[in-house]
This record gives structure tokens, sequence and C-alpha cells, in this order.
């Protein structure tokens, strides 16, 4: 999907998320603005609690906002209704999990087979493992696999699909520094390779070295943005 | 008090309420039909015999040709015999109004004062008829034609046309089962049952001052075979015709009979629904003890004692085992008033009431509480046993393998979702064998309460459409030379007839007697056939007895052995015939000859005392109006209008246990696959709800949670067809399907497995809908936060 690179992925003004909590409402966010353009590799910074996941989930189609407009492309998403939010997902966005959420009765090679087998224009499930580092581990089962390798085996199930955008949920959230560090090579070579947007939430500050674009969220709305101008290296990172 | 784990009880059990709620249902079914069932039962017989005894029902019946009236005081005298009631019965013709064929009227001699001593009448409107042709009418004849006090019925008595005057309703122990002779269901419009003063209706008889049945009450612990012997030796020259025990008279059978198929059924269907209530509790409560392990652990870390996590848990089965046994007591009771209701409509008690018997409702809810205790016992015993530091581990995660099919190499032949499908069932074969067992006994359930109405109405097809050709059976009144038949043959509408000889006799062989008839056909008779099982037809031989099997079993012969038959009528004599034939028949013991050899061997010269008439249809309102005025003609039955009346008879009984049974499969396989497919929702439905987040289609995640149900039920459905063909194949040879009345075959008609194939699927449709409408209902952003 080589798209011209000033085009805008995700286009959001002033978006708010309230929760009703029984008689308290919870503002989860309070009026988010934020233009996120085609490959781009945006990482979003805030306390647990600031609302990131909210947002991802927005942008995502699994969630529509209390207020406020998200255009996708030029498609209007806040008002959209629960099949064409499926749609959307199935055909434009990859996500990725703190806990994978695989299938645990599928092998690597058959989660990934999943997606491509309702996308539209895939790449092979084998190559998508492959592009993870994975080649060689189809046959295993999640439950043979480690926390790292089934977050690749999650991202390649993500980005089969050759998705436009990649919505990564704390991807590293659950693994330690060394697994992390694979996982976000392979995210990196998703963006560069395949040119998908991807945007990756944690409250992890060291993560934010390898984004173009750093977005900090707190208490609901975006404190702060960041251009890195020579986004570093993952394996430069550490925590 | 209520403390904080006793709380915790309650919680737990309404969290689990998706997959209780199926258990107890089935649990109450099983709890509620024991109860119905074995009420009914008791109901049943208490009311048969506080009406035995009321009306003194009698336990010989004798039947002879004409007896003096002194004979019954020497009767009396046997030792054992408590009492004695000579009557004068007889069968005749009736004219009722605004029917256009004849009825048969049995008319039953009352004293001429007071009372019989025994098989007295209840009365139930009106009052006992006092003088001449006064009569008390069976209250079913009087209500299916609708005939008030003083209404008047024509009866064909002696050759002459008189006019029976009701006077009164009544109900008899003797006819709580009323049915014509040889038939098996009532028609209580086609066969009346009359009482009448003695002095009214012997002279036309010619039985002043004598009788020609005799019924008699034996003193308890009398030896009924001494009796037996001493009666016959008393009436053999009166012509005897053999002494009837009372479990052998027809209305006593069938109740008799009615109560020994209550009986297993009784024992079979709440057997099926404990087992399946049972396992399904043996699977939810080792489910929630291996999601709680870590819980348990807590708790146990916390000082509780293995003690008081193993009473937790037998709360929760207590009390899913209390709320069905109430839920039970509730369905038994609705459930045995309209079991009694289907009976009051076929069984003439004078009351039936229906009382819930409270052993057999402790009985139940022992049976209930004993087998929830064993098949939860092991799980309850797993988190008893857990050691806190073990339950702390997470448990091992499951492990999956290629299945079967896979392994096979047809792996391609199957989508991705049908892989996880499968692999989940072989992941878990105890659990989804014991779906796939709940499933079988389901369907095989359904077979097991349809096939009888296959099986009847096969019985019925083959005795009144293959075996009896004829339009009217003509019976006389007595026998006639063979030269009678053109006679009969001129009367209106008549194309041809063909004449048949029945003659009563008592068969023996060994120490072995049987009571009987003998039906003579002429050779060549094509009105009348003799088939086998198979529906094979069987030419007559030309000498020698063909009998049924039944027969031949009771009397213990076989084919080329000699039988004595002791002709019951006429000089008596006794002969030795030989079988010739041993057929497989459904309906009675009958036994059939050549009629010019069975004339041979009464030593009489042709003759007959009946005839299978072929009729012009249209003429047949003329032929019965002719037959009427006919004084040899006893009875002239539509071959017809019995088989529609049989059908009728059927279709409202059965139907309504049909309908009974199907409501509680229904209830059996929806229990098994709610809970199944409700389990199924909560072990996938946060994988189910992350695919929904891949973009998957609901319909397509859909069809991974009901695709594990779809597959045990293929699986489950054609072994459940055969469990239901070996039910009924157990039911129609077992004790209350397989009697010297009739021998239900074992036929089960597509429709059958129709309908429970259709059970099953319709219980699958509201349980995966249902499961559908739930996994819609998953929030998939509460899904993302959570690890399991
Ligand atoms: N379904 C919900 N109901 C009520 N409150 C919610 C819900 N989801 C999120 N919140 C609240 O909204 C806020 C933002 O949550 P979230 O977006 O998950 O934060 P983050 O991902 O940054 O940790 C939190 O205060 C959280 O409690
Ligand atoms: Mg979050």
């Amino acid at each position: 999907m080589a798209l011209p690179q000033t085009s805008t992925v995700f286009h959001i003004d002033d978006v708010t998320k309230t929760y009703q909590m029984g008689k308290v409402v919870v503002h989860a966010l309070r009026g988010v603005s934020l233009t996120i353009e085609d490959g781009e590799f945006v990482v979003m910074l805030g306390p647990s609690g600031s609302g990131k996941s909210t947002l991802l989930n927005i942008l995502g189609g699994l969630d529509t906002p209390t207020e406020g407009s998200v255009l996708y492309r030029a498609r209007e998403l806040s008002h959209a209704s629960r099949s064409e939010l499926t749609e959307f997902r199935r055909q434009s966005v990859g996500f990725v999990f703190q806990f994978y959420n695989l299938m645990p009765s599928l092998t690597a090679l058959e989660n990934v087979q999943v997606v491509t087998d309702i996308a539209k224009d895939p790449m092979s499930p084998r190559e998508a493992l492959d592009i993870v580092g994975l080649g060689e581990r189809v046959r295993h089962f999640p439950a043979q696999l480690s926390g790292g390798e089934q977050q690749r085996v999650a991202i390649a199930r993500a980005i089969a699909k050759r998705p436009a955008v990649l919505l990564c949920d704390e991807p590293t959230g659950a693994l330690d520094v060394s697994t992390g560090k694979l996982v976000l090579e392979a995210l990196r070579f998703v963006n560069r390779k395949l040119g998908a947007a991807v945007i990756v939430i944690t409250h992890n500050a060291a993560i934010a070295a390898m984004a173009d674009r750093v977005v900090s969220i707190a208490d609901g709305r975006i404190a702060n943005v960041e251009t890195n101008l020579v986004p570093a290296d993952p394996c430069d990172i550490s925590w | 008090m209520v403390t904080a784990l006793n709380r915790n009880v309650v919680r737990d059990l309404w969290r689990l309420r998706g997959q209780l709620v199926p258990i107890i249902l089935v649990m109450a079914c099983g709890v509620g039909i024991y109860i119905a069932m074995r009420s009914t039962m008791r109901s049943l017989e208490s009311a048969r015999s506080k009406y035995y005894a009321e009306e003194r029902f009698a336990d010989m019946f004798v039947g002879v040709k004409r007896a003096p009236a002194s004979l019954a005081r020497r009767i009396e005298t046997i030792d054992g015999v408590q009492s004695v009631e000579t009557r004068v019965v007889v069968d005749v013709t009736l004219d009722v109004p605004g029917m256009i064929e004849a009825a048969t009227g049995r008319i039953v001699s009352l004293p001429d004062r007071g009372r019989p001593a025994v098989n007295d009448v209840r009365l139930r409107s009106g009052r006992l008829p006092r003088r001449g042709n006064e009569v008390l009418v069976n209250e079913a004849f009087a209500k299916a034609h609708v005939l008030p006090l003083g209404a008047r019925i024509g009866a064909l008595i002696d050759g002459r046309y008189d006019d029976l005057e009701i006077v009164g309703t009544a109900l008899s122990p003797e006819f709580i089962y009323a049915v014509a002779p040889g038939l098996m269901f009532p028609d209580d419009k086609r066969f009346g049952v009359f009482w009448m003063r003695r002095r009214a209706i012997a002279p036309a008889f010619d039985m002043t001052g004598a009788f020609n049945d005799v019924v008699l009450r034996v003193a308890r612990g009398a030896s009924l075979h001494d009796i037996e012997l001493q009666v016959e030796d008393l009436v053999a020259p009166f012509g005897g015709a053999g002494v009837l025990w009372r479990e052998n008279q027809v209305s006593a059978f069938f109740v008799a009979n009615e109560l020994v198929q209550l009986q297993s059924f009784a024992t079979m269907i709440p057997a099926l629904f404990l087992f399946v209530g049972v396992f399904l509790l043996n699977i939810v409560v080792g489910r929630v003890v291996s999601s709680q392990r870590e819980i348990i652990a807590g708790l146990k870390a916390f000082g509780y004692r293995d003690r008081e996590i193993g009473w937790y848990f037998a709360k929760l089965v207590g009390a899913v085992v209390a709320i069905g046994c109430i839920l039970g007591v509730g369905i038994g009771v609705a459930t045995g008033r309209a079991m009694t209701e289907i009976y009051e409509r076929h069984f003439r008690f004078p009351e039936l009431p229906f009382k819930l018997g409270s052993a057999e409702t402790l009985e139940a809810a022992a049976l209930v509480g004993i087998a929830a205790a064993l098949g939860t016992a092991f799980a309850i015993r797993r988190a008893v046993t857990l050691l806190p530091a073990e339950g702390m581990r997470p448990e091992a995660p499951p492990v999956y393998r290629p299945t079967v099919l896979e392994r096979m190499g047809l792996s391609r032949l199957f989508p991705v979702a049908a892989h996880s499908v499968l692999r989940e069932i072989e992941r878990k074969p105890r659990r989804s064998a014991l779906t796939i067992a709940g499933v079988v006994m389901a369907t095989g359930l359904t077979v097991m309460n349809t096939f009888s109405f296959d099986s009847i109405r096969h019985l019925l097809h083959v005795h009144f459409g293959l075996a009896q050709r004829e339009t009217v059976q003509v019976s006389l009144h007595e026998p006639r030379g063979t030269a009678l038949l053109s006679e009969l043959e001129h009367l209106p509408g008549v194309q041809y007839g063909e004449p048949f000889r029945v003659v009563p006799v008592r068969f023996r062989a060994g120490s072995r007697v049987k009571s009987g008839s003998i039906v003579g056909m002429a050779q060549g008779t094509t009105l009348m056939a003799l088939h086998d099982r198979q529906l094979a037809r069987i030419a007559l031989p030309v000498r020698g007895l063909v009998i049924a099997e039944k027969l031949a079993e009771l009397l213990s012969v076989g084919v080329g052995d000699s039988l004595r038959v002791e002709i019951l009528e006429g000089r008596r004599a006794v002969r030795t015939v030989e079988i010739a034939r041993v057929v497989d028949t459904m309906m009675g013991t009958p036994a059939h000859m050549e009629l010019a050899s069975l004339c041979r061997m009464l030593q009489e010269t042709p003759s007959m005392n009946g005839a299978w008439l072929h009729v012009d249809e249209a003429k047949l309102p003329q032929l019965h109006e002719a037959a009427k005025r006919k004084p040899v003609v006893t009875g002239v039955i539509e071959r017809r209008a019995t088989l529609r009346s049989a059908r009728t008879t059927i279709d409202s009984y059965l139907g309504s246990w049909l309908v009974v049974g199907l409501l509680f499969s229904l209830v059996m396989s929806f229990g098994v696959l709610y809970n199944a497919v409700r389990i199924t929702l909560a072990e996938r439905s946060r994988e189910l709800a992350s695919l929904r987040v891949l973009g998957f289609r609901h319909r397509e995640v859909g069809i991974i949670l009901v695709g594990e149900m779809i597959v045990l039920i293929c699986i489950a459905l054609p072994i459940g067809l055969a469990f239901g063909y070996a039910l009924a194949y157990a039911m129609a040879t077992g004790p209350g399907f397989d009697t010297e009345q009739f021998r239900l075959p074992l036929v089960v008609s597509p429709s059958t497995y129709a309908t429970a194939t259709l059970a099953v699927v319709a219980s699958a449709v509201v349980s995966g809908w249902r499961a559908w409408r739930m996994l819609e209902r998953v929030d998939l952003v509460e899904v993302l936060k959570s690890h399991d």
C-alpha cells in the first residue's frame, strides 16, 4: 500500500469520551485533537489511566467517542454502525495487545491464517511469520511459545493483512527487556518496509526514542507533542 | 450467621445460573417424572383395589352353555369359595337412534331383587331397573350417544325387536376397560353394556331357572387351582367353557398391563434424566473447582480447613439439588394430574384422584441427592485435597494437538476455524463424550416415546388392512349349515360372502392348559388371510392347526406336536390335532383350521357361525337395516369403522402421551445443549471477542461458538437414533408389551426418527441462538483489558 507520504490516515478533532459509572461521570478523554500521517511511527506516552487505551480503541473502531469527530482517510468513524466498524477493522487495522489474545487451539501459522483467510490482499501467513523471525516455529501452539514469541505471532497476525495502520496497546508490557526489543524491532520493520502507520501505546518513556513523533497524554488531554528528527534504533534502547 | 463464604455460595449460584438452570431443569424433570409416574401408579392401584373391593369384583369367571340355578349352591360349597353370583350374559344387536350400523350390546343380568353378590355395579345416575325392559347402561355408552334417562334403544332379543328403556347409568369393575370381544381398543359408540333384571331377560334366551355365566369370589389364601378344578368338574356337564381368572379377564388385564407398562417407564425414563442431570452437574462443578483453584488455595492459605472448603462445594451442589427437587415436585404434580386425566378418559373408574405420594417424593429426592453426591464427589475431593502452594501456581496450560482427522491428512478439507473447533472437542474428550451421551439419551427418549404410535398403527394396518379384507363381518346366534351363506349373500349390497366357524376350545399339552377358540375357514378364502410378522401370506394347510407363536409358547409346543383339544360346546368331544404351522402374530392367541376338517373334527355337517361379506359400500345402510331384522344375525361389524374408531382412540390416547413425552425430551436435549454452549461461551468468549476485534463479523465467530455443538450433535444423532431403536426394542419385548392379548411389533417410522432429530435440532437452535446473542453483547474493549 504505497500511499503518498503526505496523505493523512487519521484526523481526529476535539474527541471526548465519558463513562457513566453509576452516578459518577468518568472523563477518559477531554478534547483530543490529533493528525496521524501515513507511514508514521507514533508513540503515545502517559501514565496509567490517562486515556491512552481509550483513544487507541476509538482510532481502531472498537469504540466510538462521546463527542468529536474521527476521520479515517476521509471517512467519519464517530457515527459508524457496528458492522461498518467491523469492516473497517477487518480491512484496514492491525491490532497488537498486551496479552497477545491468540487462539490457544490454533498453531502459530493458523493463528495468522485466521486473519489472512478474511483479508482482501494478504501476504502468506508464513511470510508474515518470517518477518517477525518465527519462520521456524509455525507448527507450535501458543502454549508451547514464550511470551515474546507469542507477541511476535500476534504482530505477524496483525501485519499479514497489510493494514494501513497498526495499533499496539502496551505490546511490551508483559515482556522482559530483551524479548521486548525483538518485538519493537518487528514493529519497526513493519513500519519501514510495509509503510504502515504504527501507533504504539506505552507508559515506558524509553520506547519513545524510536518514534517519529511522541504524543504525551495526561488526564485525558494531549499534554505535549514532540518530533524526533532522528529516531533511535530499537536495539539501542534500554529500560 | 451469614458468613462471607455462605454469601459467596449464593453469588456463585447466581453467576453460574446460565449453566445451572439447564441442570436444575433436567433434574426437576427426572424427579417430576418419577413422582408423577409412581404416584399415578399408586393412585391407579389404590383406586383399583378400592373399586374391586367395594363392588366385589370376581376372582373367577366361568361361562357355561346352560346350567340349572341349583348348581350355584353346589359351587358355593366348594372350599374357599366366598360368594357366587350366577347370571345370564348375552350379546345382542342394538339399534341405537341416529346410528346406521348396529352396535353390540352385552346384556348382563342383575338378580331379581337387590344387588349382585359378585360384580356389583356402581350407579352413576338414575336408579336400578325394576321391571320389564328397564336397563342400566354403562356410562361411557350413554355419553357417547348422548342418551338421557328415559331414552329407548332397540335390541334384537330372541328374534324380536324390543325397546330397552334406560333408567340409569352405571360403572362396573368388570368394564373399566370396556372392549368388545376380540378387540383391543374400547369403542364406546359400538359397544355398550346393559344390566337388566334376570326375569326380564332369561325367558328370551331360555334361561328361566338357569344361567350361562357364573362369577365367584374366593376367600383369601384359598388355592385358586383347587377351586378351578372343582368348579370345572361341576360345570363340565353344562357346557362349561373353562375358568377365567381375574388376571385374564379382559378389562382387568388391560388395567393391570397398563400398570406394568407404567412401571417400566417409571424406571427407565427417570433414570435417563438422572444420569443426564448428574453428568451435567459433574461437568459444571469440575469446571468451578478448576477455575477457582487460586481462590481455594488462597482461602486455605488464610487458614480455612479442607473440610470447610469441601462444605462450600457441597452446599453449592446441595442448593442445586434442592431447587431441582422443589421444582420437580411441581412438575410431578402437574404431570401426574395430566396423566391421571388421560387415564380417566380411557379407564372408567368411579373416581381416579391423583394423590402426590410422599414416599415417592422422598425416594426421588434421595435418589437425586445420592446421584449428585456420587457425581460430584471426585471434583469436590480435588478441591479438598488441593495444596495451597500448588493452587497458587497457575494450572498447566491446556495441551492442544492436531486432531485425528488432521493426522489422517484430511486437514486441508477444513478451514482454520474448524480446526479450532475440532481441537477443542478433542482436548476435553470426557466432556465431549458426556455431551454426546446426553444428546444420545434425549434422542433415544423421543424415539422410545414415539415408536409405540408407529407400532400400533402398523398392528392396526396388518390386522384390519392385510389380514381382514371383508367389508363386514357377520356373526350368527348359533352354528348353521353352510347353506345359510347364500341367504346372507342375498342381503342388500352383498356381492359375495365366505363362511367361518368359531368354536370355543381348551388346548391341553401335557400339564399346560389354555382356553381359546379355533377359527375354521374354507380353503380359498379371500376375505381373510393369515400372515406372519414379515407379512408373508400363509397358506391354510388342509389338515392340522395353524396356531399363534404365543399360544405355542404358552403350551410349550411346536410344529408336528399333537395338541389335545377339548371342545367346549355341543357334545364336548376331546380330540387330538396336529400343529401344522406356528405363526408369529401380533394380536391374541388365535388358532386356525380348514373349515371342512374342523367340522369333521366336531362331527358336524359343514357349518358356520359367521361370515365375511364383501359389500357394495353404497348399500351398507340398507344392509345394516336388513341385518338388524334378521334374528339369526347377532352382530355386523364394519371393518373400516372399527379401524377408524381404533385409530381415533389411539390418536387421542397415545397422542396425549406423545405431547407429554416430547416436552420432556425437549427439556433434556435443551438442558444438555444449552449447558454445553454456555460452557463454551464461558471458556471461549474472550478468544472469540478478540477475533471480533481483529475484524471478524459476528456471524463468523458465532459459527465457531456453535460449531462445537453442531459437531457433537452430528456425532450424537445417528447414535441416538440407534439407541432409540434399542430402547424401543427393549420396550417392545419387555413386560407390558409382549402379552397374551397383543405383542407390540417393533416398528419405528421415518417420521419418528425425524421427530427425534427435530427435537434435538430445535433445542440446538434455541440454545445456540441464545448463546449467539450473549456473545454479541460481550464488551470488546473489556476483553482486551484483562488477562483471562
Ligand atoms: N469501561 C469503562 N468504564 C468506566 N471507566 C473507564 C472505562 N474504561 C476506561 N475507564 C476510565 O477511563 C480512564 C482512562 O482509561 P484508559 O484509557 O484505559 O487509560 P490508560 O490506557 O491510559 O491506562 C481511566 O480513569 C479509566 O478508569
Ligand atoms: Mg491502557
